[in-house]
């Protein structure tokens, strides 16, 4: 394991039933860096993603083996709580979902019940806004509701509020693909600022996307890892024909 | 403009479902009409606060009226936090086993079963079993019982119709599971959760046989004063009434059903001005 890998997987597999939709990955993730996971519809990237903040606890009948390492303490332990891990790995989804209060609640609610008083939840509310480069367009209204936001409006108020409790890394499962072109710039500005903070996986179904904004980059198929390696390296010259056959467009 | 026209062959449907509304329409103003024309006239404020008696001109609803609305409350007061904290325990928190899965399965069958069951229940359990005797209490409980399992679908119905990407959103922001409970999910499911509540406890004010049967009194001079007391309800002095030969006692009873049905829609108005209250501020919050 790299000592600067902030999150690592070790053998990490999950299965829902019978079904193994991720298998035996191992994979590390550093800090300021944008790895970007890509392979076909159904081969487990939202699994894997999930995996990392144990989202997937929620679902029924998921079965998940292997460690999760983060600042070198296995988060599936059992003396772990994933409440506070989810604190520090937060999470932006595919489609943009406020919770149904105003703009300001929406990054307030998590940092107030992370224990800050009001005049510091404002200072980070502020700060988490102008992160999201969403700070100028709302700052005169923030009493309204998240609704009224558009929908890439919306997706960068999620990653304020994933921003606002100060988390190391940031889970993106295609955070542009409810978003139309010019939404879609805006969130891909974004994450480039961002990493400058944060580690950010983020996955992608879009290979131009993922050759624009990320570092790194991983090739799921069927569960498992094809390859993962520098993005310039692995667009331009793929080391295993499967990444190369998915690239060329020959299946997915 | 989209619209697609109809089609000759699909128009016995429609001309069925129309004429299905009509027909049910004609029968609740036909009846509305009825009952009014027969007990309007005997709305006074002296039918308020007079006690049944045997005589039709001195006759009022005095105790029915307050025994029913003590009903109602302490119903309301076992029912409410019973039933939704049931329907939170199975939607939410219960591991979903056998067991839990048989109990959620059968509570709509419970819904169905007739009022004079619960009646015979409510006469063991709490008026012989429990020592409550044929109380405002014994009463309460028992009807608690009829509505539980109405309540408690409601209540699972609107959990259920809660967005999973909501539930998915407080976790991910590190909201513990009770958090998310009681912060996320229960404020989106009340408007529909209240509408249950106050749908069923309005069905019990309608509610005669179970009251019967745990022994609650055809005729009372007198006013309950605690919940151990004896009562009457409304429900029962219409029965009451109404089954009297003489045409006096039938508009008596007509007068008292339009002070049900008004109570009955009052609360349904309440319900809907409520979810629409709730539902609209849900956004903005
Ligand atoms: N909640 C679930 N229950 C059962 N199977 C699931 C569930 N979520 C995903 N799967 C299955 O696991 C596999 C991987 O899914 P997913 O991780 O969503 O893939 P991707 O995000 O790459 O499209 C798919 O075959 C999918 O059908
Ligand atoms: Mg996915």
């Amino acid at each position: 394991m790299g000592l600067k890998s902030i999150i690592s997987t070790s053998h990490l597999s999950v299965a829902y039933g019978d079904k193994v939709a991720v298998e035996d990955v191992s994979l590390e993730f550093e800090s300021r860096e944008v790895s970007a996971l890509i392979g076909p519809s159904g081969c487990g990237k939202s699994t894997f993603l999930r995996a990392l903040n144990r989202m997937n606890d929620f679902l029924d009948d998921v079965r998940t083996s292997g460690q999760v390492i983060f600042h070198g303490q296995n988060i599936y332990d059992s003396k772990i709580d994933p409440v506070l891990v989810r604190r520090r790995i937060g999470m932006v989804f595919q489609k943009p979902n406020p919770f149904p209060k105003s703009i300001y609640e929406n990054v307030a609610w998590a940092v107030r019940k992370f224990g800050f008083k009001e005049n510091e939840v404002r200072e980070r509310v502020e700060v988490a806004l102008k992160g999201a480069a969403l700070w100028a367009e709302v700052k005169d209204r923030l009493k309204s509701s998240a609704f009224e936001l558009s929908g890439g409006q919306q997706q960068r108020l999620c990653i304020a509020r994933a921003m606002a409790l100060g988390p190391e890394v940031i889970l993106m499962d295609e955070p542009c693909s409810a978003l139309d072109p010019i939404a879609t710039a805006k969130i891909e500005d974004l994450i480039a600022e961002l990493k400058e903070q944060f580690c950010i996986i983020v996955v992608t179904h879009n290979m131009q996307q993922a050759e624009r904004i990320s570092d790194r980059t991983v090739f799921f198929l069927n569960g498992k890892v094809i390859e993962s390696e520098a993005t310039s390296h692995i667009f331009n010259r793929p080391r295993e024909e499967l990444t190369k056959n998915y690239l060329t467009g020959r299946f997915g | 403009m989209f619209a697609k026209k109809l089609h000759w062959k699909s128009l016995p449907l429609p001309v069925a479902g129309l004429a299905s509304l009509i027909i049910a329409f004609l029968f609740l103003a036909f009846l509305l009409i009825h009952i009014f024309s027969e007990g309007a006239g005997g709305l006074s404020w002296s039918f308020f606060i007079n006690f049944a008696s045997r005589f039709p001109t001195k006759a009022g609803i005095y105790s029915a009226l307050m025994g029913s609305l003590w009903l109602l409350a302490l119903t309301a007061l076992i029912s409410i936090p019973v039933g939704i904290f049931s329907a939170l325990y199975l939607e939410e928190i219960a591991a979903k086993n056998a067991f839990t899965n048989f109990i959620r399965g059968n509570i709509a069958n419970l819904a169905g079963v007739p009022s004079i069951v619960y009646g015979l229940l409510g006469l063991a359990l709490f008026v012989r079993i429990l020592g409550f005797g044929s109380s405002l209490i014994a009463g309460a409980c028992t009807l608690s019982l009829l509505i539980l399992p109405v309540i408690i679908m409601a209540s699972i119905e609107s959990l259920r119709a809660v967005p999973r990407k909501l539930r998915e959103a407080a976790f991910g922001v590190g909201a513990s599971p009770m958090q998310v409970l009681f912060e996320h999910t229960l404020s989106q499911a009340i408007p529909g959760m209240i509408t249950g509540v106050i749908l069923a406890l309005s069905r019990s004010l309608g509610e005669t046989a179970p009251l019967i049967t745990v022994g609650a009194l055809a005729f009372a001079a007198f006013l309950p004063e605690s919940m151990t007391d004896q009562f009457t309800s409304l429900s029962i002095q219409i029965f009451n009434w109404a089954s009297r030969p003489q045409m006096e006692f039938q508009e008596l009873a007509a007068t008292a059903i339009i002070v049900i049905l008004s109570i009955t829609f009052m609360m349904n108005f309440v319900a809907m001005l409520l979810r629409w209250k709730l539902s609209s501020r849900k956004a903005t919050s």
